[in-house]
C-alpha cells in the first residue's frame, strides 16, 4: 500500500495543554462553557484556513477531537462551548513549526466559565530532509524506514509530539519535511529491540552515510526552511532470521502439553529484555516453535490465563548461525497464595462492586531480579481470592484498578510490610489484604516570588505520603503536572498527610529550588495549596 | 491361480515404485524453493514470499529473496500450500487473479520461479485556489475501470500524503483507470487533529465527483502532472452520543451513504470507553444512515437501529443512537431415518460437523445497516441434542441454509413452529423477519436419509464458456418446493457432480452461467425468485431430459446433452 510520508510528521502539535479540574458544583444543563480565542501566524502574518482544535489529555491520539474550528482570513479563531476538564489545545500546520522563542508547551485546568484569550501560534517553516537509500548491490530499497535523532537531547524538546519519521517511494527516495531547527543523525533499518517480532526487511539500522556505530555518522543540520539533499544510506546485508523449537512438558507426568500459549523474551542485554506473545499455543503434541529470530539471547516462556495454577521457569537459549532444536520447557503446579480481600475506610456500595469486578496480582521476586513474575486471579463475589501458580520467592500483591490500594498484608493477625514469604509449591492461606479507595485530591498552583508564573517546562510537582513504608504496590509518591498558568492537579491519592513540592529549575538547569508544605488529604475531597517558589 | 499370482505382483511392483518415490532426497524434503524476478527476467532481491497450509494454520513460513532473488522456506511439513509474494511497488498478485493465479497449490519439493509486474506510477502537485502548495493533504488513486476496461465499484485505492512542495507520488498501481481525490477521510489517517478532516474532497482536476476527469494509468509507466486545485470548501458535521449496554467500554459509530452512490462515505469511528460522544466532519449534503455497535464480553453483539441523517447545508447535532440486543432465532435438528435397503449401514451426519445458518435478504432496507452486522451472526454447530441458537441477527428479513458432511441425506424441510400445538411454517418459501432484540423460537430443520448422488459429463465440445447445471422437480406438486431445486457449476472438462439430492424424478438442464458471483443454489433457493424457477421448470421440461432418482441410488457417468437455453 503506498505511503510516504506519515501524518504524525505533518500533523504539527503545538501544545498548549489546559488542565481542566473538574471543580464545578452545577448539574448537567448548566455546565460552564469556556472560550479560548487567539491567532495563528506564520512569519508574523495571520494565515486563514487553519485547523485548531481541543483534545482531552486522556483521550488517546485517534480519537477526534471533541472541538474544533478553523481560523478565519486573518488567522484569528475562537472555540466556545467547552465544558471542564483537562485538554490541550492543538494546531494542524504540517510543515510548520512553532518559532523559535515562542511559548509551546502549556497545558490548561478549565473548571468554570472563563474567557482565555490571546492564545497564539506563532509558527515559521520546518527544515527538510531528503535523499536515496540503497543496499549494498545499489538498488534502491523501497518503504524503508528512516528516522532522525537529535544531536542533543535538549533540542526539539516540547517542539515535536511525535519523532520526525519517512518512508522510501518506489526509487528509494525519502523526503522529511517539518524538521525542528537542529543536528541530526539520520538513519534507515531497525535497531536490535525494535524489530523483535516485526516482520520487515530486517536491516541493521544504519546512519547516514553508511555507519554502524552513532558516532561515527554525518551530522546534518538544520535550520528554519532549508533543505538538505543528498542524505542517502547504504545499508549492509539484511539479517538472516532462525526459527527456535522444543516441546512443554508436564514435570509430574513427564506428558506433552497441548494449548499452552507461549511467547519469546529478548534479552539486549543482562538487564533490558523485550517479551513478545503473538497468541500461538503448543500443538497437541506440546510442541512450540519461535519464528523470526535475529542472531541473540532468548528465553522462551508460558503465559498462563488468571486463576491458574501452572508456571514455568524460563527456558534461555541463544540463536548464533543455525535453527535452534530440542528446547524443553517444564511446566509445574506452582505455589499459591488465597485469603480475603477488606475495603476499609467506604461503604459505599458502587465502590464495593467496582472492587469485585476487579483483579487481584502477585508479583513474585525471586532471587535475582531477572527471575520476577507475576500472576493474576479474579476476586469472588465475597472478597475472597485464590492465586495459583507462583514461583518460590517473596510475594507481593496489587489490584488492577489503580484507585484500589493495598495498605496492609496481615499473615495471621502480623503485618507484613515487605510482602509474603513463598516456599516451593508452597500453598498459603489466610491472608488478609487491606484495600483504600484512594479517591483523595490535591489542587494547587505555583507561583515564583514576585508573582509571575514559572516558564514552561521549569517546574514539576512531587506528593509524597507521609508515615509509610514504599511497597511495590502502594505508590507513596505521586508527580503532578502543571499547566500554562502554574496550576496541577494530582487525583488518585489515599487519605493521609503529604508533603506536596515544587521544585524548579529555570531552563531546567541547575540552580534547582525546592519549596514544600503539608497538607491533609481525605477521601473524597479537594484540598488546596499553594506553593511559592523562592528564586533567590 | 496365475491370475492371482499376477495381481499380487503388480501390486508389489506398485508399492516398490511408491517407496522409491517417497524416499526423500535430504536438501528438498521440507523445503519450498525459487525465485522471483521482473518482467525482464532480472532478479528481484527483497521480496517478500509467505507459505501458508490450504488446510489449517501451521505451519506456515516467510523469507525474504536474496540478492540473486533466490528464496528457499523449510521446516514445512508434507501437505498443500498456497504461496504469496509481494514487493512494494510491484503489483500484487492478488489485485489481478487470472495472471497471478493464486488458486495455484504447491508441495514441498517444488521449485517456482514468479515474474512480478512493476506498478504504474501517478504524480503531480495539489495547490490551493491562491497558487500556494496543500502541504500534508491525503491524496488517493482510486481505479474506477479495470485494465479490461470494466466497471470497478467500491475499489479502495492508494493513498498517500503531499510533501512541503505539495507535490505527490503514488506507486504500484495496476493498469487501469483512475479518478484522484485529494483530501477526505483516509483509511490511514489516526491523527485527533487532521488539518483537512473538515473539507470536502476535490477530484482532479478541481471538481467534485461528477466532474473528476480519467486518469489511464499502465503497469511500468508513470503518468506525470496530475495536478489538482484544492477547492477548499467546507463539509458539514455530524455529532451525537451514544448509549446503552456496553457502550461505557468503548463503542463503534458506522456512517453509511444512503445512496449506492458514495462508497466513500462508509466511515467506521471507535470511540474509546469513557467517551460517549461521537462527531464526523467533512461531510457533503445528502442522506446518511449512522448505527452505533459494540459487543458485550463475549460474543453478543448489540447495535443501535439505523438512524437517518438528512444533512442539507448545516450541521446536524446531538444524535442520540441507543444500542440495543440484536434478534435470534432458536431451534433443532431432526434427523429422518430410512428403511429402504440400500441407505443401510450409512453413517447419519454429527451434530457438531453440520452448521445452520441465516442468510439476510439483500433489500434497500438492508443497506442502511453497516456491512460488518451482516457477518456476527455467523453460522452455528447444533450441540449433542441437535439444538441452536443462531444469534446477532440485525433486524431484516432471513432465510435459513444447512450444511451437513453426510452424502446419503438431503435437507427435507425447513420449518418454525413456535408453540407445540401450532402447525410448523414452511419458511423456505418465505422470509422470515427478525426484528432487533426479537428471540424467535421453534425452527425446526429437518434431515432425512435416503439422499441420492448425481454425477455425470456434459455432451458435445468442451467450450471456453462455463455452465451451470440444475436438476428441477418434474412432479407437478413439487414446482415451488424450493429445496428440490439443485444446481452447480459445470466443471472445466465437462464433468457434473450433485449430492444430498431428495428423491424424486427431476429434469437437468444447462444454462451458460451469467452472474458468477452467486451461486446457482442460493439464487434459487430465495423466496422471492418464483419467476427465476419458474422459467428454469419451463426451460427444463422443453430439454425434455428427465430422470428419476431412488433413495440412497448413486448415478454415474450420466450424459447431459447441452441445448441451447430456450429462456435464459
Amino acid at each position: 500500500m503506498a505511503s510516504s510520508t506519515r501524518q504524525a510528521i505533518a500533523c504539527v502539535c503545538l501544545i498548549f495543554t489546559l488542565f481542566l479540574h473538574a471543580h464545578s458544583q452545577t448539574g448537567p444543563e448548566k455546565r460552564p462553557a469556556a472560550t479560548f480565542s487567539g491567532k495563528v501566524t506564520i512569519k508574523g502574518k495571520g494565515v486563514s484556513g487553519i485547523a485548531v482544535g481541543l483534545v482531552r489529555i486522556e483521550d488517546s491520539m485517534a480519537q477526534a477531537a471533541r472541538h474544533r474550528t478553523l481560523t478565519d482570513d486573518q488567522g484569528n479563531y475562537r472555540i466556545s462551548n467547552v465544558g471542564p476538564g483537562k485538554y490541550q489545545l492543538m494546531v494542524a500546520a504540517p510543515g510548520f513549526i512553532p518559532a523559535p522563542g515562542s511559548d509551546t508547551n502549556k497545558t490548561f485546568l478549565i473548571s468554570k466559565a472563563e474567557t482565555v484569550e490571546n492564545v497564539d501560534f506563532a509558527l515559521v517553516r520546518g527544515g527538510v530532509i531528503t535523499g536515496k537509500i540503497i543496499d549494498a548491490d545499489g538498488r534502491p530499497l523501497i518503504e524503508e524506514e528512516v528516522m532522525i535523532f537529535p544531536v542533543e537531547s535538549r533540542q526539539g524538546f516540547f517542539q515535536h509530539t511525535a519523532p520526525i519519521h519517512a518512508r522510501t517511494d518506489d526509487r528509494g527516495i525519502y523526503r522529511m519535511f517539518g524538521v525542528a531547527p537542529g543536528k541530526y543523525r539520520v538513519a534507515a533499518g531497525r535497531d536490535d529491540g525494535d524489530s523483535f517480532g516485526m516482520r520487515g526487511g530486517g536491516f541493521r539500522r544504519t546512519f547516514h552515510p553508511s555507519a554502524i556505530e552513532a558516532s561515527e555518522a554525518t551530522i546534518i543540520e538544520v535550520t528554519e526552511a532549508s533543505e538538505a539533499t543528498g542524505v542517502d544510506i547504504t545499508l549492509p546485508e539484511p539479517t538472516v532470521y532462525y526459527s527456535a523449537r522444543g516441546r512443554i512438558i508436564d514435570d509430574d507426568t513427564g506428558q506433552p502439553l497441548a494449548n499452552v500459549t507461549y511467547g519469546v523474551r529478548r534479552y539486549l542485554n543482562e538487564n533490558s529484555t523485550t517479551s513478545l506473545t503473538t497468541g500461538a499455543v503448543t500443538t497437541k503434541d506440546g510442541e512450540f516453535k519461535l519464528e523470526n529470530l535475529s542472531p541473540g539471547k532468548y528465553a522462551v516462556f508460558i503465559e498462563v490465563p488468571p486463576d491458574s495454577d501452572w508456571r514455568a521457569d524460563f527456558v534461555r537459549f541463544e540463536v548464533i548461525d543455525h535453527d535452534v532444536t530440542n528446547l524443553t520447557v517444564t511446566a509445574s503446579r506452582g505455589g499459591s497464595a488465597s485469603g480475603v480481600i477488606v475495603l476499609e475506610g467506604t461503604d459505599d456500595k458502587t465502590v464495593n462492586e467496582q472492587l469485585r469486578r476487579a483483579r487481584i496480582y502477585a508479583q513474585v521476586s525471586g532471587q535475582d531480579l531477572m527471575r520476577t513474575s507475576m500472576q493474576a486471579a479474579t476476586i469472588n463475589p465475597d472478597g475472597s481470592f485464590r492465586i495459583g501458580g507462583l514461583q518460590a520467592g517473596i510475594v507481593n500483591f496489587g489490584i488492577s484498578i489503580q484507585r484500589f490500594q493495598i495498605v496492609r498484608i496481615e499473615r495471621g493477625g502480623v503485618a507484613q510490610p515487605q510482602g509474603i514469604e513463598l516456599k516451593e509449591r508452597e500453598q498459603i492461606t489466610g491472608l488478609r489484604l487491606i484495600v483504600n479507595y484512594a479517591n483523595g485530591a490535591v489542587q494547587g498552583v505555583v507561583k515564583l516570588d514576585d508573582g509571575s508564573i514559572p516558564a514552561s517546562g521549569s517546574v514539576f510537582i512531587s506528593l509524597k505520603r507521609l508515615g509509610v513504608l514504599p511497597t511495590p504496590f502502594a505508590n507513596s509518591r505521586e508527580s503532578a503536572q502543571v499547566d500554562a498558568r502554574g496550576q496541577f492537579f494530582a487525583d488518585g491519592l489515599l487519605a493521609g498527610t503529604y508533603e506536596v513540592t515544587a521544585v524548579y529549575a529555570l531552563d531546567r538547569r541547575p540552580p534547582v529550588r525546592r519549596t514544600t508544605q503539608q497538607v491533609v488529604v481525605t477521601s473524597g475531597a479537594v484540598t488546596n495549596v499553594t506553593l511559592t517558589v523562592d528564586q533567590r | 491361480m496365475f491370475r492371482t499370482l499376477y495381481k499380487a505382483s503388480v501390486v508389489l511392483l506398485l508399492m516398490s515404485i511408491l517407496v522409491v518415490g517417497q524416499t526423500p532426497v535430504a536438501s528438498k524434503a521440507d523445503s519450498i524453493t525459487g525465485r522471483v524476478v521482473n518482467e525482464s527476467g532480472q532478479p528481484l532481491p527483497h521480496a517478500r514470499v509467505s507459505i501458508q497450509p490450504v488446510e489449517g494454520v501451521r505451519p506456515s513460513g516467510w523469507t525474504n529473496t536474496d540478492r540473486e532473488g533466490a528464496f528457499r522456506v523449510s521446516g514445512l511439513d508434507p501437505v498443500s500450500y498456497r504461496v504469496y509474494v509481494e514487493m512494494p511497488s510491484y503489483i500484487r498478485v492478488s489485485d489481478e487473479p487470472e495472471i497471478g493465479r493464486p488458486d495455484k497449490q504447491y508441495k514441498v519439493g517444488d521449485s517456482v520461479t514468479f515474474v512480478l509486474t512493476k506498478g504504474g506510477v501517478i504524480t503531480g502537485t495539489v495547490t490551493n485556489s491562491a497558487g500556494d502548495p496543500v502541504i500534508g493533504i491525503g491524496v488517493c488513486a482510486r481505479m474506477i475501470r479495470n485494465q479490461k476496461d470494466q466497471r470497478i465499484n467500491a475499489s479502495s485505492g492508494r493513498e498517500t500524503t503531499t510533501d512541503d512542495r505539495g507535490n505527490y507520488r503514488i506507486y504500484g498501481l495496476p493498469t487501469g483507470t483512475y479518478t484522484l481525490i485529494a483530501g477526505g477521510p483516509s483509511e490511514y489517517s489516526y491523527s485527533s487533529l487532521g488539518p483537512f478532516d473538515t473539507f470536502l474532497p476535490t477530484y482532479a482536476p478541481s471538481s467534485t465527483r461528477d466532474g473528476a476527469v480519467e486518469i489511464s494509468v499502465r503497469a511500468g509507466e508513470e503518468t506525470n502532472n496530475v495536478d489538482i486545485q484544492f477547492r477548499g470548501e467546507v463539509g458539514r458535521t455530524v455529532n451525537g452520543t451514544a448509549t446503552g449496554p456496553g457502550t461505557e467500554r468503548g463503542f463503534n459509530v458506522d456512517l453509511t451513504a444512503a445512496a449506492p452512490a458514495g462508497s466513500q462515505s462508509n466511515i467506521s469511528r471507535y470511540n474509546q470507553p469513557g467517551v460517549s460522544q461521537f462527531v464526523f466532519h467533512g461531510l457533503a449534503d445528502g442522506d446518511y444512515y449512522l448505527t452505533a455497535h459494540t459487543n458485550l464480553q463475549g460474543r453478543e453483539y448489540v447495535a443501535s437501529e439505523p438512524k437517518l441523517i438528512r444533512v442539507r447545508g448545516t450541521d446536524v447535532e446531538d444524535v442520540e443512537l441507543a444500542v440495543k440486543s440484536l434478534g435470534s432465532v432458536t431451534g433443532r435438528v431432526l434427523l429422518e431415518e430410512s428403511k429402504a435397503g440400500e441407505c443401510q449401514g450409512k453413517q447419519p451426519p454429527a451434530f457438531k460437523e453440520m452448521s445452520v445458518a441465516a442468510w439476510h435478504r439483500d433489500s434497500e432496507a438492508a443497506r442502511s445497516q453497516p456491512q460488518f452486522i451482516w457477518s456476527v451472526g455467523a453460522p452455528v454447530n447444533p450441540d449433542s441434542q441437535g439444538n441452536f441458537t443462531i444469534g446477532n441477527l440485525a433486524s431484516s428479513q432471513y432465510y435459513f441454509v444447512a450444511r451437513f458432511p453426510a452424502r446419503s441425506w438431503f435437507l427435507k424441510s425447513i420449518a418454525i413452529s413456535p408453540a407445540p400445538a401450532r402447525k410448523p411454517t414452511d419458511v423456505t418459501r418465505v422470509w422470515t423477519t427478525v426484528k432487533a432484540g426479537e428471540r424467535l423460537s421453534g425452527l425446526i430443520v429437518t434431515l432425512a436419509q435416503g439422499a441420492a448422488s448425481f454425477q455425470g459429463e456434459v455432451e458435445g465440445e468442451a467450450s471456453s464458456e462455463k455452465l451451470f447445471v440444475y436438476l428441477v422437480p418434474s412432479e407437478r406438486e413439487a414446482a415451488d418446493e424450493l429445496l428440490r431445486f439443485y444446481g452447480g457449476l459445470v466443471a472445466e472438462d465437462g464433468k457434473i457432480a450433485l449430492h444430498n439430492l431428495a428423491p424424486g424424478r427431476y429434469w437437468i438442464l444447462t444454462q451458460p452461467a451469467t452472474d458468477i458471483a452467486r451461486t446457482p443454489l442460493t439464487k434459487m433457493r430465495l423466496p422471492d425468485e418464483t419467476e427465476t424457477r419458474a422459467q428454469l421448470r419451463r426451460a427444463a421440461e422443453a430439454g425434455k431430459t428427465e430422470i428419476e432418482l431412488k433413495p440412497c441410488q448413486s448415478v454415474v457417468d450420466f450424459r447431459v446433452p447441452i441445448r441451447a437455453a430456450s429462456v435464459n
